[in-house]
């Protein structure tokens, strides 16, 4: 082998060696599960510049209160199920199209069979019509459930039938949104898109958790809707229709107050003790029943065949009254002393019954656990997420095994009470996502009336006011690469993942393809 | 001449019989001997020239590799998550609309529909209440749709009981039809063979809805 080969090789082995390292890592990064995880969703959009339209608000995503009528919205609404309703609409649809139907809602428009879409679209024009649109100009609201006056048992027991069907008409309206995206009818998307965000907003109002976050999931897929309409040619400027829709889109306030005090609701011991009067026999009696009730549902609550009906069942059994005795006379002590630290008179403790003063001491307990996580409640969302993070960790320590002087006897906080991150997550990312639409909205408008150019910084629009990132309190992050504006919501800001916009301006070619010339 | 002999002889003698002896003639065949050089020769280069060019391919294939290698690499220089192509609503041309809609089927479904619990997997879990089923436990479904989202929580899949493709449902009743459907029809009127003018007319308008 002469000289030049013997270098070349050597060369060569040496090059691979040394890039072989990085090269493992991206290709493993490359691999997906199991190696570096792809934690960004980029959204590539190609997108007419449209200018502010005229008058501002052409386009509306609510209406103003003139233009509702009364009656009550969900009456409408459950119209729209009895006798081949949407459940049998959508079945019919599943039946002739399979599991692709399913895909659907998560394919991007223009890979969707279109001609499918219209035909399944059709099938609930009758049901939009007649029920959902006209529900959707309704003056009020009322789901007819008094959650807030359910007590015991029954404030788990109850079921949420009417929310799992609001899904469906959500994602008929979204269908058909997005069919009348496709074929161009931008104002029949728009009062597509206005009735689902009515909907979300209805199934919101409930002061129920998980209407809430099935409120903001019915928005959210009513952003993506905008998200297509926005990429569609010609599609007018929705910022002033974006920024007049009400916000926040649903609140958990309301929510997060009634499952707060889901303890007092369910236990009677837990129900204002310090007020209430009861004989000796009837406090040790209730402190055993509860307790008894407590145990049998924990059982009840991990097993697949409880109903409802075994929910409200206490078995009294013998043992567990034993059990139950047990506990609280070997609580009773420190429940005592704990009330004595809390200021009680201490010739009032020694009178009151056993199981009065192990009330007090748990539901003065309950109190503070659910007092320091509905703080998080009202403030902003970076101090939300710090005070949510020291009351979970104070909720562990405060368990029946933990290490606080203000340690539960009964789980009875450590079961109940929510995991209040994740819900205020979820309502500061919705709005979140609904502002960065209104940025792309000030973006297009810009270029616009800047001759298609996109601005170098977000400081640069002057036409409309730019929403602030509401998790950091600061401007969203945006640069300009070559002539793609790159808008980003990064995972920092609590919301993984990192979702980032691509923008370009259509040129003519593509313009003209579009518009079929 | 015996060894004995030998070394009774003088150096003459010795001398004279060294002188007698002839070399022979060397008995080598050229041919064979320059056929077998030059098929030495050829084998040798033969070997050589499969040594340098198994160098060579194999030299060519790591440059090969290292220079894909390293414009792979150059493509994608930094160690930033590569973003994950999600969806592109990108600019279509305008889709015919369907104008006309086949009217459903009168026909409704006699099937009732299917009612099936969620299937929660009986894993041990930390959390307990994850154990329960979401659908007759409200702290279940809370605990599912905190911990996993919406989409969690299950929309019934219900699959046709024939393969057969149902029809599209009827829709709702209209007022006309629920008449139609609660209230007999008017009986027939009889008719008489013989045409009378003067005979006032029995039969029955259809009552306006």
């Amino acid at each position: 082998m002469n000289t030049i080969t013997r270098s070349i090789w050597l060369t060569s082995i040496i090059l691979l060696a040394a890039l072989s390292p990085a090269a493992h890592s991206q290709v493993v990064g490359l691999m997906g599960p199991g190696g570096a995880e792809n934690n960004v969703e980029a959204i590539r959009l190609t997108v007419t510049p449209a200018d502010e339209p005229v008058p501002a608000f052409k386009y509306r995503l609510s209406l103003r209160p003139h233009e509702l009528v009364p009656g009550n919205s969900v009456a409408s609404y459950l119209r729209a199920f009895p006798e081949g309703g949407i459940e049998k609409t959508w079945k019919g649809i599943y039946d002739q199209f399979g599991d692709e139907a399913y895909d659907w809602s998560s394919t991007p428009l223009s890979e969707l069979p279109i001609e499918k879409l219209q035909d399944a679209a059709g099938r609930f024009e009758s049901l939009v019509a007649n029920f959902i649109g006209p529900g959707s100009r309704c003056r009020d609201t009322d789901w007819g459930v008094r959650y807030e006056d359910l007590k015991g048992p029954e404030v788990i027991t109850f079921l949420l039938p009417e929310i799992q069907a609001m899904r469906s008409v959500s994602r008929a309206l979204s269908l058909q949104t997005r069919v009348a995206v496709a074929e161009h009818r931008y104002d029949d998307a728009l009062e597509l898109m206005r009735m689902n965000y009515r909907l979300g907003r209805d199934v919101g109002q409930q002061p129920i958790l998980v209407s809430g976050l099935v409120g903001m999931a019915i928005s959210g897929i009513t952003n993506d809707n905008v998200v297509e309409l926005i990429a569609a040619p010609d599609s007018p400027n929705l910022y002033w229709a974006l920024t007049e829709l009400p916000r926040p889109q649903t609140s958990l306030r309301d929510a997060m107050r009634l499952e707060l005090a889901i303890g007092p609701r369910m236990f009677e011991l837990l129900d204002d003790p310090e007020h209430k009067d009861r004989s000796y026999d009837a406090w040790n009696d209730l402190w055993r029943r509860e307790t008894t009730w407590l145990m049998t549902t924990g059982a009840n609550l991990v097993s697949m065949d409880a109903t409802w009906e075994d929910m409200l069942v206490t078995h009294d059994s013998d043992a567990q009254s034993l059990v139950a005795v047990a506990l609280g006379l070997a609580s009773y002590s420190h429940a005592k002393e704990r009330l004595l630290a809390w200021g009680f008179d201490p010739e009032r403790v020694e009178q009151m019954p056993v199981g009065k003063v192990l009330a007090i001491y748990h539901a003065r307990i309950y109190q503070l656990q659910a007092d320091e996580l509905e703080k998080a409640t009202y403030v902003d969302f970076p101090t939300a997420q710090r005070i949510s993070r020291q009351a979970q960790a104070k909720l562990q320590e405060s368990g029946p095994l933990g290490s606080s002087a203000d340690r539960e006897i009964l789980p009875i906080a450590s079961l109940l009470l929510p995991a209040v991150q994740a819900a205020q997550a979820a309502e500061f990312r919705t709005e979140r996502n609904l502002d960065a639409l209104r940025v792309i909205e000030a973006l297009r408008m810009h270029a616009a009336q800047h001759d298609g150019q996109w601005p170098k910084s977000l400081d640069e629009i002057t036409c409309v006011p730019v929403p602030e990132n509401v998790a950091t309190g600061k401007p969203f992050e945006y640069h300009l690469k070559d002539d793609t504006a790159v808008l980003t919501l990064p995972e920092s800001d609590g919301f993984p993942p990192e979702i980032r916009y691509e923008l370009t301006i259509a040129d003519d070619q593509t313009q003209n393809e579009a518009e079929g010339n | 001449m015996s060894g004995n002999d030998a070394n009774r002889m003088t150096s003459d003698e010795l001398e004279q019989a060294l002188a007698g002896m002839v070399p022979t003639t060397p008995e080598i065949d050229r041919d064979a001997l320059m056929y077998q050089a030059g098929y030495a020769a050829a084998r040798g280069l033969a070997a050589e020239r499969r040594t340098v060019r198994f160098w060579q391919g194999s030299t060519v294939l790591m440059t090969a590799a290292s220079v894909a290698l390293a414009i792979t690499l150059w493509q994608r220089p930094s160690a930033e998550p590569q973003p994950q192509f999600v969806k592109a609503p990108t600019v279509t041309p305008p889709v015919e609309a369907v104008v006309d809609h086949e009217t459903p089927s009168s026909e409704n479904s006699a099937a009732p529909v299917a009612q099936s619990s969620p299937q929660i997997s009986q894993v041990p879990s930390i959390d307990p209440l994850l154990l329960a089923d979401p659908s007759k436990n409200y702290l279940a479904l809370r605990a599912v749709v905190l911990r996993r989202g919406v989409e969690a929580w299950p929309v019934e899949r219900e699959a046709s009981s024939t393969g057969v493709p149902a029809a599209a449902p009827a829709g709702p009743s209209t007022v006309r039809g629920l008449m139609e459907e609660l209230l007999p029809p008017p009986p027939s009127p009889k008719r008489s063979t013989n045409d009378n003018p003067n005979e006032a007319s029995t039969r029955q308008e259809d009552p306006v809805v």
